[in-house]
């Protein structure tokens, strides 16, 4: 009986979603097939089956929600006993069966002969676990019913009420939660209401209510967003800093290679992630992470690139981008950029970026200031590509195409002074676009 | 309205359904010149002889054997066992016979007769003469059990037992026959099976039975100083008992203590306890149901361990808080 688990499928992946089982109990499956699918925070994955076998039990429901390495399946022969334990979850008697002392014969008796040591061993091994589950399983009742003692009609009424019995606390005998409490927490509840409504009806007196135009639960992705994004907004002091680079010579590189290859293929986000790539190659500190009080610095550089889908925003990852070729970083990012439009992301795909790069010129964008896409410490806001009048160094005005950088850093882990050296140096790149090859 | 005793309300109901209906006689040990144990029937032998007022020897197997054979045969008896303890020796009529024979004959047979029996402590007459047994008589299907707690409840409820085709175990109180209250002259009859509430009240019920009734009653007024409601709800008659009065009550009120002079042990509290938690009114319990009942031992000789064998008001008074306040 092989064991089938949550897998651990990214560096901060705690948990994983149980989507959907795409075999069902009795199925056969064969190793490399797909197994189920998991969504984790950042995306829905399908799961291959390291085994093959018939899938035997199913321990994690779809919809579930299961820490990484914990069993949720197991899969065997088509004919080998579903063991007791594995039918109760692990709980199971005391008593070893016949069977299931043969089966430590046949898997050790390979090695011709058998020690009684062993068996013994194993049998304790087992009933310690069984022991163990078993208490954790008492425990567990003890603490529901220490929950629920509550009275009948107490019961029924905080059902009718949508009121959550654990969280008010019984005056009858013995603790019991009893109708009394149950109107208590229901005043509590009016009164409360009372207050708002007067506080509302007061301000309404001047204030006009909008209209509604619909309501939209935060779910799924946006919800993942929603709850990043705060986390990083609430927890990160960001510093932003904007500099502007005449992107003159680039444009000529560009265009050089354009002709070369035949066609447009180089878009300028090209040149701009191996140019940060190389930048953060002189200043790592901006490649980390800050966690438990350390901070992190990376050897990969992985960047991430913002890509927006119809119903939110991802960042697929190009890794090792600064020993990639400007060719390569392309290819990558066209494939990424279509796997993404089209939903096709594997988890691989968007895990491991140390730094994100976020680009709204397009939409003719000059400036914003990009939120830190943890638990990264940095990410770089690219603007639109304008011509300017620019004073050359001969004081004379020239009209030069301008790109404007915004990076955001994380002032726990680094100051003003690095992002402006970065920034320095990532102009000085973008400006002599050869070291680029 | 005129007031008189539980006996007299009887012995009215008796009399007036003797002189309505010349079937009905009755039959039972020193029922005639000397009215019975407790003067129930005392003068009913001058008014309507002995032919209609027999008394009997020392035999209830006797009594209610020949009650039976004159019930099948058209008459309308009604026997009386001096004391309910002594139910025992007639048993195998009662519940063999008199229980079965309508079933058995298909129908065909009807037994019109009422055993009259007073039940109950406190009158010191030890453990021979104090039982209240009437749990047994609900168990037998075939029978039903009447318990009146009041002198109205008494003559109404006699007369409609009277009038029943069905073999009643008609359960009297010996420390209720003198308690007056009032009863109107003429007939009238209180349907079988139908409780009454006794006093209405919104904090808790208390189903009692027979002299419990009254205790409860008298709780209720030291209770209703301290500002508790209580709404109390008498049976009345056992087999069948009325469902639907007490789960409408324990609706009301959430709270429920039934209260009983038998033993807790298997007493009929048991089978309302059961039934309240089986029934639509457990989702309004908002505390646990409790029975007082009698000890489970034989009832004292001495008058101080008679009383503390059964429940007395203070023993009402006290479940009452406890449920009230926790």
């Amino acid at each position: 009986m092989y064991k089938v688990i949550m897998p651990k499928l990214g560096m901060t992946m705690e948990k994983g979603i149980v989507e959907r089982w795409l075999k069902k109990e009795g199925d056969y499956v064969r190793k490399g097939e797909s197994l189920l699918e998991i969504m984790t925070d950042k995306v829905t994955i399908e799961v291959e089956s390291y085994h093959t076998g018939y899938l035997k039990k199913i321990l994690a429901e779809e919809g579930e929600e299961i820490p990484v390495t914990e069993v949720i399946a197991y899969i065997g022969e088509e004919d080998e006993k579903i063991p007791e334990e594995i039918v109760r979850k692990k709980i199971a008697p005391l008593e070893v069966s016949k069977e299931e002392k043969e089966k430590v014969k046949v898997k050790v008796g390979e090695k011709e002969k058998i020690s009684i040591k062993k068996i013994i061993e194993y049998e304790k091994e087992r009933e310690r676990e069984i022991r163990k589950g078993k208490e954790k399983e008492e425990e567990i009742t003890k603490v529901k019913r220490k929950k629920i003692l509550a009275s009948p009609l107490a019961k029924k009424l905080a059902k009718e009420m949508s009121i959550d019995l654990s969280k008010i606390s019984g005056t009858g005998p013995k603790g019991r939660i009893v109708k009394a409490d149950i109107l208590r927490v229901v005043e509590e509840r009016k009164l409360k209401k009372e207050e708002k409504m007067d506080i509302e009806k007061e301000s309404s007196k001047e204030l006009i209510t909008p209209e509604i135009l619909k309501t939209i639960p935060l779910t799924g992705l946006r919800k993942t967003i929603s709850e990043r994004m705060s986390k990083s907004a609430s927890e990160i002091p960001h510093i932003t800093l904007f500099l502007e680079v005449d992107i003159s010579n680039l444009e000529k590189f560009k265009n050089k290679l354009d002709k070369e290859i035949g066609e447009k293929k180089f878009s300028y986000t090209d040149f701009i992630i191996k140019a940060t790539a190389l930048s953060l190659e002189k200043y790592p500190i901006l490649n980390s992470t800050l966690k438990d009080e350390k901070i992190i610095i990376f050897k990969d550089i992985n960047i991430g690139l913002a890509v927006s889908i119809e119903d939110g925003l991802i960042v697929p990852v190009i890794s090792n981008s600064n020993r990639l070729s400007l060719e390569e970083i392309a290819d990558r990012r066209i494939d990424l950029v279509n796997l993404a439009r089209e939903n096709k992301l594997k988890l691989k795909d968007v895990t491991g970026s140390t730094f994100t790069i976020t680009n709204l010129g397009m939409y003719q964008v000059e400036y914003f200031s990009p939120i830190i896409n943890p638990p990264e410490s940095g990410i770089l806001a690219v603007g639109a590509i304008t011509k300017k009048p620019i004073v050359n160094k001969d004081a004379k005005i020239a009209i030069k195409p301008i790109i404007k950088l915004g990076l955001a850093l994380d002032h726990r882990v680094s100051d003003g002074v690095i992002g402006a050296k970065f920034l320095q140096y990532l102009r000085d790149i973008l400006q002599a676009p050869d070291k680029l090859i | 309205m005129r007031k008189i005793t539980y006996a007299e309300a009887i012995r009215e109901a008796l009399r007036q359904e003797m002189k309505r209906d010349e079937n009905i006689f009755l039959i039972g040990e020193d029922i005639g010149i000397y009215g019975g144990a407790f003067g129930v029937t005392y003068g009913l032998i001058n008014e309507f002889g002995e032919e209609r007022v027999r008394d009997t020897p020392i035999s209830e197997l006797a009594i209610v054997g020949t009650s039976l054979g004159a019930a099948i045969t058209g008459m309308r008896p009604i026997a009386e066992i001096m004391f309910m303890d002594f139910t025992t020796l007639a048993m195998e009529q009662i519940v063999n016979q008199a229980a079965k024979m309508k079933y058995m004959f298909g129908g065909k047979a009807k037994i019109p007769m009422v055993i009259r029996t007073p039940a109950g402590s406190g009158t010191g007459a030890a453990a021979q003469h104090s039982q209240s047994l009437e749990a047994w008589f609900t168990h037998v299907p075939g029978l039903k059990v009447v318990m009146p707690s009041t002198p109205y409840d008494a003559k109404g409820l006699l007369i409609s037992s009277i009038r029943d085709d069905n073999p009643i175990i008609f359960i009297e109180h010996k420390l209720l026959y003198k308690i007056s209250g009032e009863v109107p002259e003429e007939e009238y009859e209180i349907p079988l099976g139908v409780a009454d509430i006794k006093r209405e009240g919104e904090d808790l019920t208390i189903i009692a039975t027979s002299i419990m009734v009254q205790r409860a009653i008298s709780a209720s007024k030291e209770l209703k100083k301290e500002g508790i409601s209580v709404e109390i709800l008498d049976p009345r008659t056992l087999k069948p008992y009325d469902k639907k009065t007490i789960i409408e009550s324990i609706k009301k009120t959430g709270k429920v203590i039934i209260v009983h002079e038998a033993c807790k042990t298997s007493g009929f509290g048991a089978e309302i306890a059961a039934m309240i938690s089986e029934s639509e009114s457990f989702d309004y319990l908002d505390a646990p149901i409790r029975r007082l009942g009698g000890l489970d031992i034989p009832i004292p000789y001495n008058r101080n361990l008679e009383k503390h064998a059964v429940p007395q008001i203070e023993d009402i008074i006290n479940a009452t808080k406890e449920l009230i306040y926790g």
